[in-house]
């Protein structure tokens, strides 16, 4: 555990070395999304110029759903970013420089970049998320908090998980390195309520593609919308993931054979 | 031209050949859109009607819209960032071809059939829900949208490969084309259509040329403008498409020159 320590924190070093040659792409970088988030906030307001409340949703709680969303976003970015890489890796050959280091391949694959950059917007959006807390007033307590919290964080390791699963498809299917552009987009949907959509959807969202996890099912905790059952759904789903996707990965390195290097 | 021919039929044989690409350009697509009708149905449910829309006003223009993103949207933004950034663009520079129509004759295998998928579905959605998927208001008002669809995948790629130019000077252009995903998102009418907009943000719309990509070709369709505007407004767009090719033209012949081919 001490010598994965010691690994990353040389890639912590490396990458603030990387990213303080880079100072005026940073504040770049931190401008594009705040507009991006101010963009995303404002679309928002743009349902409720015709209604109060969406399936019951009133328009701070959208706005809650849109940053947590854009927060679980960047805290994946931050830290796992680079397993979208992988595609690439494996068509190109390089995986190997990976497979033969003597540490873990999917813990070199995955940390190996931090992104500083989205480090910056995810501060500036927990800095958003204070203010939304103290504008409006939600009506909640610290039990719906913490379950929220919790549910958050779940949503990050599904959210790795799940981008974890797919970029491993690589190993069979050739050319997909659109696949993470395709998550993305169907990761958008969990900025909104999935409340609005018909059983099939909200089933499909709840499973197959679990975007409802990211944002929707810790806001709906937070408000005292979601019910314990769901919770406790929420939680197994994210062990059965996480393990599906570590057993998944390790069943592709006995199938892969390298093109070249 | 018969090159750009063979490039048209290589890039659908291409596509053909990666299923799963193509699946996902398709996925992407539709997610793009896939829960906003939705929301939007259970707004204009409980008002019965929001600036003329209907519900079935409000599904036809997200299943249109899903027609035109498959048969005209470009996705070539990265790519070009990518021939840039990697010296890959070297092999083109030293090709008789005009690298952006190759870009653009590139993406056109996606478009033809992913539109054509997407034109069967509308059509097998017909039938079963003739009441939800409204037909185009008139012959005129269809021939303009035909017309309008050109207009939007000349200017879909331009605005893509502009986006992708910038790498000339950036590098990455990440942050970039961000921008560019949501100033198209909500101007372009994929968000929701303009006249939904508050008063303020329909003016800025109405200015910025993105309406031509979905807005303008669904209101058409739907007859929500009528034949005079549309044909005014078909000529507006084809204005914009002739200042974009220019911005692209000035931005290539600059960034070649700054260009090194440093990576290949």
């Amino acid at each position: 555990m001490l010598y994965y320590f010691r690994i990353y924190r040389i890639y912590i070093n490396n990458a603030v070395s990387y990213h303080a040659q880079y100072r005026a792409s940073t504040w770049l970088h931190f401008i594009l999304h705040i507009v991006w988030l101010a963009m995303t906030l404002f679309l928002v307001s743009i349902f409720f110029e015709h209604i109060d409340a969406i399936a019951g949703w009133k328009k701070e709680e959208l706005y809650l759903m849109a940053i947590l969303w854009s927060l679980a976003d960047q805290i994946s970015i931050v830290f796992f970013n680079n397993i979208t890489n992988l595609p690439d890796l494996v068509t190109d050959g390089n995986l190997d420089g990976h497979l033969t280091k003597p540490a873990s391949p999917l813990f070199t694959i995955t940390l190996n970049k931090i992104n500083i950059f989205a480090l910056y917007k995810a501060l500036g959006e927990c800095a958003l998320l204070a203010w939304l807390f103290f504008h409006y007033n939600f009506s909640i307590d610290l039990l719906h908090i913490t379950m929220g919290t919790m549910l958050f964080l779940s949503a990050v390791i599904i959210n790795y998980s799940f981008v974890l699963i797919l970029n491993t498809l690589s190993f069979w299917f050739y050319r997909i390195n659109n696949v993470n552009e395709a998550w993305f987009t169907i990761f958008e949907i969990g900025k909104y309520p999935l409340s609005v959509l018909p059983k099939t959807g909200r089933i499909l969202f709840l499973t197959v593609l679990p975007v409802a996890f990211i944002a929707y099912i810790p806001v709906a905790t937070i408000t005292g919308k979601f019910p314990w059952y769901g919770i406790l759904y929420a939680v197994l789903f994210t062990v059965f993931i996480f393990l599906f996707a570590i057993l998944f990965w390790k069943h592709a390195l006995k199938k892969y054979s390298s093109a070249s290097s | 031209m018969k090159k750009y021919f063979t490039l048209i039929s290589g890039s659908i044989q291409k596509k053909l050949a990666f299923p799963a690409n193509l699946t996902l350009w398709l996925l992407v697509d539709i997610a793009q859109v896939a829960i906003l009708p939705f929301i939007w149905v259970a707004i204009i449910h409980e008002k019965g009607n929001i600036n003329g829309f209907a519900p079935a006003d409000i599904i036809t223009y997200y299943v249109i819209l899903t027609f035109i993103a498959f048969a005209t949207s470009s996705h070539s933004a990265k790519y070009v960032e990518q021939d840039i950034v990697t010296g890959n663009l070297n092999k083109f520079l030293t090709k008789p071809l005009i690298y952006c129509i190759r870009n653009y004759v590139s993406g056109l295998g996606y478009n033809i059939i992913a539109g054509t998928i997407a034109l069967c579905t509308i059509i097998v959605l017909y039938f079963f829900f003739p009441n939800v998927i409204l037909l185009p208001f008139s012959r005129a008002h269809l021939a303009l949208f035909i017309i309008s669809l050109f207009i939007a995948s000349f200017l879909s790629t331009c605005i893509q490969q502009i986006t992708g130019f910038v790498s000339f000077w950036m590098g990455d252009t990440s942050g970039v084309r961000h921008l560019r995903y949501m100033t198209e998102k909500v101007f372009s009418g994929e968000f929701a259509p303009l006249t939904l907009y508050p008063i303020f943000m329909q003016t800025v719309a109405s200015i910025l040329p993105f309406k031509y990509l979905f807005f303008i070709p669904i209101s058409l369709y739907l007859g929500k403008i009528s034949v005079q505007e549309g044909i005014y407004e078909i000529i507006k767009g084809i204005i914009w498409l002739g200042i974009f090719l220019c911005i692209l033209l000035i931005m290539w012949k600059q960034g070649v020159k700054r260009y090194d081919g440093s990576g290949a």
